[in-house]
């Protein structure tokens, strides 16, 4: 597991809920409840962070939700005990998934591979555990695809980095570079986030 | 009987943020116009002058990207903050004679016609949402 995400994630819990609770999930409510509205199956949702998104997650689900972060997961706890149906919180690298070979229907995640340090081999750890045909979703920062907003996510990123995610990632084309089919892409305020849903092929290499 | 509180529908709160990031950005724009008066009739190369106006318009309005952060959400209106300060700089040292109200009238201008501009952009992009 690496300890320098781990680290980085372990300081931000303390200031995570009220800089990431508030204005961002609710204008940001619309999209992450439609990610999450056709859940099912076995599923994995990566970076569970403190517990935000489980607001979103249709009832009676059974959900296995890890972060690499042990302070994220402590205040994941309690939002976990209230979900209607089942949570069960794990301790995890996304780089190192500690999970058999297609065992997972789905795979969610939520602004996640702007901060997953090598997303390359976090994408293809998910394509490993999802079972041939199994659905990848994921909302996500990306970079715009429009100028100068683009422009913008660039000059912010060294900054941003720093205290938690990039904000200029090229992660539907990562995604692609996995061995992922995009079935949709969603764009939303200026290309800067993006609800992406993608499927393992049924028959890969 | 508690009544719980009925959740605000989509269109509204999208109205609310679409007018919430135009305030923040017009205010940010006004600071970073008003700092880079200041700034350019020092006389100090347009190298040393720019930059430093901009850090000083941003350290000013420092207090309208924090609420644009708590109250509007993080990303998007700080990206219409940074394009919007951009233009007023641009605007301000087109005129340096002007005194600091003017220029900071001019920010705001400049702020709100980004955050207009930026809001109707974001509006047809969606309109055109590309599924593949």
């Amino acid at each position: 597991m690496s300890n320098t995400d781990r680290g980085k994630w372990n300081r931000a819990a303390a200031s995570y809920e009220s800089l990431a609770s508030r204005a961002a999930e609710a204008r940001w409510a619309e999209f992450k409840s439609s990610l999450f509205s056709e859940m099912g199956g076995k599923v994995l949702f990566l970076a569970a962070g403190t517990g935000l998104d489980f607001q979103f997650f249709p009832p009676g689900r059974t959900v296995i939700a890890i972060d690499v972060s042990e302070r994220m997961l402590q205040q994941a706890t309690a939002r976990a005990r209230h979900y209607d149906g089942a949570i069960h919180l794990q301790q995890m690298d996304v780089r190192e998934l500690g999970f058999l070979d297609a065992s997972f229907d789905e795979v969610y995640t939520s602004c996640t591979f702007c901060s997953v340090s090598e997303p390359r081999k976090g994408l293809e750890q998910i394509r490993r555990v999802l079972r041939p045909g199994g659905v990848l979703r994921m909302f996500e920062h990306t970079v715009s695809r429009w100028f100068p907003f683009n422009a913008l996510l660039h000059a912010c990123t060294p900054l941003s980095r720093r205290f938690g995610p990039d904000m200029n990632r090229p992660t539907v084309q990562s995604v692609r570079r996995a061995g992922f089919e995009i079935e949709r892409v969603e764009r939303h305020y200026l290309d800067v986030l993006k609800s992406i849903r993608a499927r393992k092929p049924l028959h890969c290499a | 009987m508690k009544v719980g509180k009925r959740p605000m529908p989509a269109s509204s709160l999208r109205a609310r943020y679409f007018f919430g990031d135009l305030i923040a950005t017009a205010l940010a724009c006004a600071c970073i116009a008003a700092a880079t008066g200041m700034i350019v009739p020092t006389g100090w190369p347009h190298w040393v002058a720019m930059p430093a106006a901009m850090a000083l318009g941003m350290a000013l309005s420092i207090p309208f990207w924090l609420a644009a952060g708590q109250w509007l959400g993080m990303i998007e209106p700080m990206i219409q903050i940074m394009l919007g300060g951009m233009v007023a700089g641009m605007v301000a040292v087109h005129d340096p004679a002007l005194d600091l109200a003017s220029l900071a009238f001019l920010g705001a201008t400049c702020g709100t016609v980004t955050g207009v501009a930026v809001g109707v952009l974001d509006w047809m992009l969606r309109k055109g949402n590309t599924h593949e």
